[in-house]
């Protein structure tokens, strides 16, 4: 399993190689499943994300990693209530992207199985979805609206509740 | 389109949707249904770890889980029946072989499978509820493989083949055989239990019923234990190394029914080596053996106990009711002891020091010990043997340890009371005679029986000693007041005070004069300094030394009794003395008169008398010489030592008579101490109380308590009740 080099490369659906250390490898679940199992020799596939969310991710692992090797090294002195606080708010802005590369994220992280960052980015969907009216899901979504206007009508006066301004 | 105030980018619709159409999703499943049949067929290192993980991830994540879980199970099971077919068609030793490999490469392939399709273990099976991964090629191997109906069998008989020849001597594969029933075990704790436990405990009870049965006819019972032993600790190696550690209590248990428990009887009573042999012999081996084992059944170590108890109580019956074994008391109790001693050690060595057995002795001696009414008496007589001899030389600590053992006999008396008796009489000859051992090791044990008894039972006999002190203190008052007495014969009196001491009827003898005039001096010193009191001296004990010169310058010094000495001296005075005439001048009563002659004149070595006739008998016309011709080589000659005897006929009924009749006040006592403190009491009640509160002295006879509750009413102590003749009340 301990392997004398410190980084890895992945490779994306698009060819792209990817250099990575080890503590970052590590916040994946599923790459270190695989390192573990075959070791570290050639470079590790990853054909089910592309480059740009590819290295979207990687940026996130390395953080995270730097974040983990700061804490364990002065016992957290060096990083404090603060650093947690700091840390979420780098999350906040990293995830600030366009839709669809946000739901590659998501996708990505589900894959990967990289915990902090699947649910940093389902919550920042959801917060986008929170507070609004149907009709603005539909538009940031660009869903389809396929009820009939009976439909509609009858699912609105069943939840009344619901639509009321407060 | 309206833009979020909180957002600063714009906000596009999103527009990549991957839609899995079905064929792709049928493609899919191809490239992993031809990767389960590579890894089956050992070709897996050509597989990409990678593109088999995303093709089962994008199937489960675009809701095709189910295909490719029904897709799996088809596959394996497939997969499976070849393997099937491949066990079973394996001939004879490598069928076992054959199916741990296949396991070994189905667990190989099952953890492959499992890496691959991690995905939908974690998502699709919990929420679809479905068996995970792992557990379905467990339950896929089990329906498919042990299940198949020519492997089903074929794999329990040749397990149960394998395990006799084991026990019949031959070696077998023990790690082959630990993998399958591992494999067993594995798929589940019924699987092990259906296919495999339950048969082996039902075969393993037929073994051993039909070798025990075997054993039985042509084994004696040690070396049938043996084999026992033997086997169980066979059964217990053979589950450590091969089968579930849960299978040992459980074929344990069928070894120690079809060996040990359905036998038990037929082997403590084996006839030449069954349990009464074992213990006659002293064969603390096979006894431990005996234990260990019959510990281990229901009953068995009762069954040991009741035939142990049984024996001792008709052994010790024995012994007490053999005429023979009465003669010597002193051999009698020193075997009673030896029995004690013979089954503590085994109890100790072989029962592991069993209280239950320890408890089962002590009531069979009890029970035997009582059935001699003489017991109190032999102990007695046992114990005086003792600090008259038999402790000489002896270390304390070896002294102590007989006092001890001797103790122990004394609890199972019921009639102490007896004893009490016996002891003070026997106590009483040796300090007069001066005849004991050593003055620590009668009040070791007076100490022994205090501690035991209470004061009571001792201060009687503290008593005597007290009275042994203070005379030789008096004597020596005596001797320093009265000078003058120094030339002439010396007295030694020791005054006893009545209480105390055995009670002696008053006896007549006449003195001689030269003895009588110091007697009476003696008797006015002491009188003098205790007022009130009343002496009367014992002539039927004390001894005295006589200077006797014979024919021919023969001069000896002898060692008489008081009686002897009231004889001899008439012979300073007379050559020829008829019976008749030593009778009127002593006035010694006839039968220890005749006693007395008897031992002076008949005893060889002794016979410092001559009697004419030379009969046996004495009669009343029998005349008596000095023996002239009297010789020994000893310068002081012993006649007529006061020895303590087994007692005659007569002299046992009075004793016992003397102790019934102190009995009585005994009675009374305890009759009125409970209805004075339970005001009234019914019959039945007042006969228990009693009896419980003189337990520790004798066994009360019921019938004498009513006599006593009968007096007492007489004597108005009691009252009957008028309603109900069985109540009693106290009348203060």
């Amino acid at each position: 399993m301990a392997s004398s080099s410190k980084t890895i490369t992945v490779v994306s659906s698009d060819g792209d190689e990817f250099e990575m250390t080890m503590k970052a490898a590590e916040q994946s679940k599923l790459i270190t499943h695989m390192l573990d199992e075959f070791g570290v020799s050639d470079k590790v596939p990853l054909y089910n994300v592309n480059s740009e969310t590819m290295a979207k991710v990687m940026e996130y692992c390395k953080k995270h990693a730097d974040h983990e090797a700061a804490k364990e090294e002065d016992g957290g002195a060096a990083i404090g209530a603060g650093g947690e606080e700091e840390l979420k708010k780098w999350d906040d802005e990293f995830l600030k992207v366009e839709n669809g590369l946000l739901f590659n994220i998501i996708l990505a992280a589900n894959y990967l199985e990289i915990k902090s960052l699947l649910d940093s980015s389902c919550q920042a969907v959801a917060d986008m979805i929170k507070g609004k009216t149907p009709e603005q899901i539909r538009e940031i979504f660009n869903i389809k609206n396929d009820f009939t206007p009976e439909e509609e009508a009858k699912l609105r006066s069943e939840n009344e509740w619901a639509f009321q301004e407060d | 389109m309206s833009n979020q105030k909180k957002r600063n980018f714009q906000i596009e619709a999103f527009k990549h949707r991957v839609v899995m159409d079905p064929k792709y999703a049928d493609r899919t499943w191809k490239i992993l249904e031809h990767a389960i049949h590579e890894i089956y067929n050992h070709n897996a290192s050509g597989l990409s770890f990678e593109e088999l993980y995303r093709n089962a991830y994008n199937m489960v994540l675009h809701k095709f889980g189910e295909k490719l879980y029904a897709g799996l199970v088809i596959t394996m099971t497939g997969h499976l029946r070849d393997i099937a077919k491949s066990v079973e068609a394996a001939q004879g030793a490598s069928f076992l072989e054959e199916l741990n490999r296949k396991w070994n490469d189905h667990n190989k392939a099952l953890q492959m499978i499992r890496d691959i399709l991690m995905y939908m273990d974690r998502t699709y099976i919990p929420s679809s509820q479905k068996t995970p991964v792992h557990e379905l090629g467990l339950n896929l191997w089990r329906e498919n493989v042990i299940y198949s109906s020519q492997i089903r069998t074929r794999l329990l008989s040749t397990l149960l083949d394998l395990v006799h020849k084991e026990r019949t001597g031959e070696m077998i594969d023990r790690g082959l055989m630990r993998n399958i029933t591992k494999i067993l075990m594995d798929l589940g704790p019924s699987v092990y239990g259906q296919e495999f436990e339950i048969h082996f405990l039902q075969v393993s009870a037929e073994f051993y019923r039909v070798e025990s049965q075997r054993f039985i006819e042509c084994c004696d019972c040690g070396d049938y234990l043996k084999k026992a032993e033997r086997h169980l600790n066979e059964e217990i190696d053979r589950v450590s190394h091969y089968l579930d550690p849960r299978s040992e209590k459980k074929i344990t248990n069928v070894v120690e029914k079809e060996m040990i428990e359905n036998h038990m009887l037929t082997l403590i009573h084996m006839e030449n080596s069954g349990l009464i042999n074992m213990l006659c012999d002293d064969r603390y081996e096979d006894l431990g053996r005996m234990y260990n084992l019959f510990r281990r059944v229901n009953d068995g170590l009762s069954r040991i106990r009741e035939v142990m108890t049984g024996h001792i109580r008709e052994s010790g019956k024995q012994l007490i009711s053999d005429p023979e074994k009465l003669k010597d008391p002193v051999e009698f109790v020193q075997r009673l002891l030896d029995e004690k001693d013979k089954y503590d050690k085994i109890i100790n060595l072989a029962f592991n020091n069993d209280k239950s057995f320890q408890n089962a002795l002590n009531s069979s001696f009890e029970y035997f010990i009582n059935l001699n009414p003489r017991s109190p008496e032999f102990i007695s007589l046992f114990v005086d043997d003792k600090l008259r001899k038999g402790l000489k030389g002896v270390s304390e600590d070896d002294m102590e340890i007989t006092f001890d053992k001797v103790m122990m006999l004394f609890r199972f008396l019921q009639e102490k009371d007896m004893f009490e008796k016996y002891y003070k009489q026997h106590l009483a000859k040796r300090l007069l005679s001066g005849k004991t051992v050593s003055d620590d090791a009668e009040r070791s044990l007076i100490v022994k029986l205090k501690t035991e008894c209470g004061y009571q039972f001792t201060s009687k006999l503290e008593g005597m000693f007290t009275d042994m002190k203070t005379s030789q203190d008096t004597m020596q008052g005596f001797y320093s007041g009265h000078p003058e007495l120094a030339d002439g014969p010396t007295l030694t009196v020791q005054v006893l005070t009545t209480g105390s001491w055995p009670t002696q009827a008053p006896v007549t003898c006449n003195l001689p004069a030269e003895m009588l005039a110091l007697c009476e001096k003696f008797r006015s010193y002491y009188l003098g300094t205790h007022t009130g009191r009343r002496l009367s001296w014992q002539t039927n004990m004390g001894t005295a030394d006589l200077k006797a010169n014979f024919a021919k310058g023969q001069k000896h010094e002898l060692n008489v009794s008081t009686y002897q000495m009231c004889v001899l001296m008439l012979f300073n005075n007379a050559d020829r003395l008829t019976y008749k005439e030593i009778e009127q001048a002593t006035e010694i009563p006839a039968s220890d008169l005749k006693r007395c002659l008897q031992s002076l004149a008949l005893v060889k070595g002794r016979n410092v008398l001559r009697k004419e006739p030379m009969s046996k008998e004495v009669g009343e016309d029998d005349a008596f010489f000095v023996n002239d011709k009297f010789s020994s080589k000893l310068y002081k000659v012993k006649i007529g030592t006061v020895v303590a005897q087994k007692e005659s006929e007569p002299e046992k009924q009075e004793t016992r008579q003397r102790v019934e009749e102190d009995r009585k006040p005994q009675i009374e006592a305890a009759i009125v101490r409970i209805m004075k403190s339970r005001k009234q009491l019914d019959h039945n009640n007042l006969i228990a109380e009693v009896t419980k509160q003189l337990q520790s002295r004798f066994l009360a006879n019921p019938t004498e308590v009513k006599k006593r509750v009968e007096s007492l009413i007489e004597r108005e102590f009691l009252e009957r009740d008028e309603s109900d003749r069985k109540l009693y009340r106290y009348l203060s």
